[in-house]
């Protein structure tokens, strides 16, 4: 008996062993609110609460319109663009030729079983790919006719145009085959389940923020829903460029809490930033229409499509907002000259730079206090309500990244959102470039050099 | 019954011990469980890997035989009541003696391992050192390249993020430092593992073996390899993974080029 009851007992540990393999966690469906501050925004304008409590209700219902939700996203596709096919529900349409290289590059390696299946004519026994299940749904149902080997893969796509009939190019189904798995492109409902894998946890739902890793970092995780980026080569405080938001996901922001995405494929990273982009014009259109909505008391489709297509305009004008910069100078060639030079500037009445950053840069300026109505000493405050701290410039760890052009647009355009201002119009470029090269100057011996020790 | 068990269980762990070892180096259990290596030395490891594990193995089959060996005639017996016996010092010499005797074969192997691997940089004729600074924080790795003055961890180095070029068929010379935490560098294709302690220089050489590669790489083609953090560093632990891509010696000039030069990027 008693080794019978121990086999039984075995058995029933080797199954529970098994069902917890099993156990796949199902992660919760997001879904999207309206702020808290914009019920808020309504009893300021003499609401009462049960009224404002309605009309951030109807501002819900709106952005429900216009963005749809997570599970099933979708930006309302304004008239106006309907003449240029404009549709922002589909990033790839916005890539180059060098961002679909770059895209095939990394679908290359991630679908590598797949391509070679297809390449090898093996169209039914093409493996299904781990983990992208909408992928795989995308590619059984566009593919059926050649997984089922109804159709023969050196045959025209059906879509594809007739030979002989024009110039165009045309597609065999084998080509088109290996141009899916090489073209891979995450919808914007795939964007949405990586954004809450790798970024809900800080940014939240709604971009604001405020995940529950979120709220004990400082500095604080980007709120998005104001469309202010700090990190951008535009001009401050302008939306940014898709190639601004990739950078940062590529690279992550050095001395944050936000990590490099470089390891996520090209096609995925992309995906993120437009699920980014869709988060901060959804949330800067919430607070356009409850402003507008505010002063008119009400809130009317049409009032939230023109706030809609208000902020969409703001967005559509970065390419003519860039922050340009002179040709680079390489860092390792600055003199001690331009050294000498940048530090009369940085002390100096035109760049007054030691307001804030303080004399030695340790970002101990007198500038970043400012007295509140009790008279007491406060920090001020950035646009997102943060305290603002000025880079120690000792440290050497910039944020926006140390290459020249990086500190040169910030110290020529200033900082998006912060205290940090454009430089005096009165600074030429040499001047900005001799600030560039003190302020590199001033991270001093942060690290003890090393050599190869292996003896040859 | 007796008679029958122990011989019987020290059969089939002697056997594994000799499969593992005498197998060829591709049917062994560390081949099987890790991604093809690709350093000089790497075999050792597999192999020592795989000595461990059919020691293990036999240890792991006579103790658990045992154990239901005891219960299955235990539970024969109608009383249910189970002998007695005081010490004796036979037993007591036999299982002080069996894990001593293993356990010193094991640090002689893993030494003897150990000085295969650390002598594979230092070979005559490969040439001098490929130097990376890696600065790991939470959570990635950032790979600092030397600049103009040849040394690494210098304002002028060439920095990437979670992306690691190296080269084939030449000494490769890590200097790790943490900046926070205790951070592992494991990559599981090159059979190496180390941790980085935060205040100190940690230094990890190996040679990449251009033969173990996978086909293609010699006409020009890269290889990549997986990276990652193997000590538990933060809440971002599981996001801390890198590539390494093992470049030829042109691609690797150009692709360092190419990293230098976009210090000077304007976009």
């Amino acid at each position: 008996m008693t080794a019978l009851s121990g086999l039984v007992a075995l058995g029933g540990f080797v199954a529970l062993l098994g069902a917890g393999c099993g156990l796949e966690p199902v992660p919760p469906v997001m879904e999207f609110t309206v702020s808290p501050d914009t019920q808020f925004a309504f009893e300021d304008e003499g609401l009462e609460p049960a009224d404002a409590a309605v009309a951030a209700g109807q501002v819900e219902g709106a952005l429900q319109l216009l963005f749809g939700s997570p599970a099933r996203p979708g930006y309302l596709v304004l008239e106006a663009w309907e003449a240029d096919e404009r549709d922002p529900n589909f990033g790839q349409d916005e890539l180059d030729d060098a961002a679909w290289e770059a895209v095939a590059r990394d679908n290359e390696v991630r679908f590598a079983r797949q391509l070679e299946a297809v390449r090898k004519g093996d169209h039914v026994q093409v493996p299904r790919p781990w983990g992208a299940v909408a992928t795989w749904a995308r590619w059984k149902w566009a593919f059926s006719p050649l997984i089922e080997a109804r159709v023969d893969p050196s045959n025209l796509h059906p879509s594809s145009p007739v030979p002989g009939d024009s110039d165009e190019p045309s597609f065999t189904w084998a080509d088109e085959a290996e141009r899916f798995w090489q073209r891979q492109y995450p919808a914007l409902v795939e964007s949405a389940a990586l954004y809450q894998r790798h970024c809900v946890h800080c940014h939240g739902v709604t971009g604001a923020g405020d995940g529950p890793s979120g709220v004990t970092l400082e500095p604080a995780p980007r709120d998005f829903r104001r469309g202010v980026f700090k990190w951008s080569a535009v001009e401050a405080g302008h939306r940014p460029r898709r190639a601004d938001l990739l950078r940062v996901l590529e690279r992550g922001v050095e001395g944050t809490a936000m990590p490099s995405f470089a390891r996520l494929t090209r096609a995925e990273r992309e995906g993120l930033v437009d699920w980014v982009r869709l988060l901060a014009v959804r949330g800067e259109t919430e607070l356009l229409v409850t402003a507008l909505a505010a002063q008119r008391g009400s809130v009317t489709p049409e009032l939230a499509t023109q706030a809609y297509g208000r902020t969409w305009s703001r967005w559509d004008e970065a390419a003519d907002r860039l922050a340009e910069v002179p040709a680079m100078r390489d860092p390792d060639a600055f003199t001690p000259e331009d050294v000498a030079r940048g530090a009369a500037l940085f002390a100096g009445d035109t760049a007054k730079c030691t307001t804030c950053h303080g004399a030695a840069g340790h970002g101990d300026g007198d500038a970043i206090w400012e007295l509140d109505e009790d008279g007491a000493r406060t920090r001020r405050l950035d646009l997102w309500g943060a305290p603002s701290a000025p880079r120690d410039l000792t440290l050497g760890v910039f944020h926006g990244g140390d290459r020249p052009a990086d500190l040169y647009r910030r110290i020529r355009y200033g900082i998006g959102g912060t205290i940090m201002p454009a430089a005096d119009p009165g600074l030429s470029e040499d001047d900005v470039f001799a600030l560039v090269a003190y302020v590199l100057s001033l991270r001093g011996p942060r690290f003890a050099p090393a050599t190869g020790e292996v003896p040859r | 019954m007796m008679r029958y068990v122990l011989p019987l269980l020290v059969l089939l762990g002697a056997g594994a011990a000799f499969w593992s070892v005498l197998s060829p180096h591709e049917l062994g259990l560390g081949a099987a469980v890790f991604p093809d290596e690709v350093t000089r030395g790497g075999e050792a490891v597999d192999r020592l890997f795989d000595e461990i594990a059919a020691l293990m193995g036999f240890l792991l089959l006579l103790t658990a035989g045992l154990i239901a060996w005891v219960v299955v005639r235990g539970a024969g017996r109608r009383d249910g009541l189970g002998s007695e016996r005081t010490g004796s010092a036979a037993l007591e010499f036999i299982w002080t003696a069996l894990p001593a005797v293993a356990l010193a074969l094991l640090l002689v192997r893993q030494l003897e391992v150990r000085k295969v691997l650390a002598d594979a940089p230092s070979a005559e004729g490969l040439g001098a050192p490929f130097v990376v600074g890696v600065d790991a924080h939470q959570f990635e790795w950032r790979f600092r390249y030397p600049g103009r003055d040849g040394a690494v961890w210098t304002a002028d180095d060439v920095v990437t993020v979670n992306e690691l070029a190296l080269p084939a068929g030449r000494p490769v010379e890590l200097v790790m430092r943490s900046r926070d935490v205790i951070h592992s560098f494991f990559a599981p294709a090159l059979r190496t593992k180390r941790d980085i302690v935060p205040g100190r220089d940690t230094r990890l050489a190996f040679v990449i073996d251009p033969e173990d590669l996978p086909l293609g790489f010699t006409s020009g083609q890269e290889a990549q390899l997986g990276l990652e953090c193997a000590e538990l560093c933060g809440w971002g632990h599981g996001a801390m993974v890198g590539r390494i891509r093992v470049l030829g010696a042109d691609a690797l000039t150009r692709w360092l080029t190419a990293r230098s030069d976009e210090r000077l990027a304007t976009d």
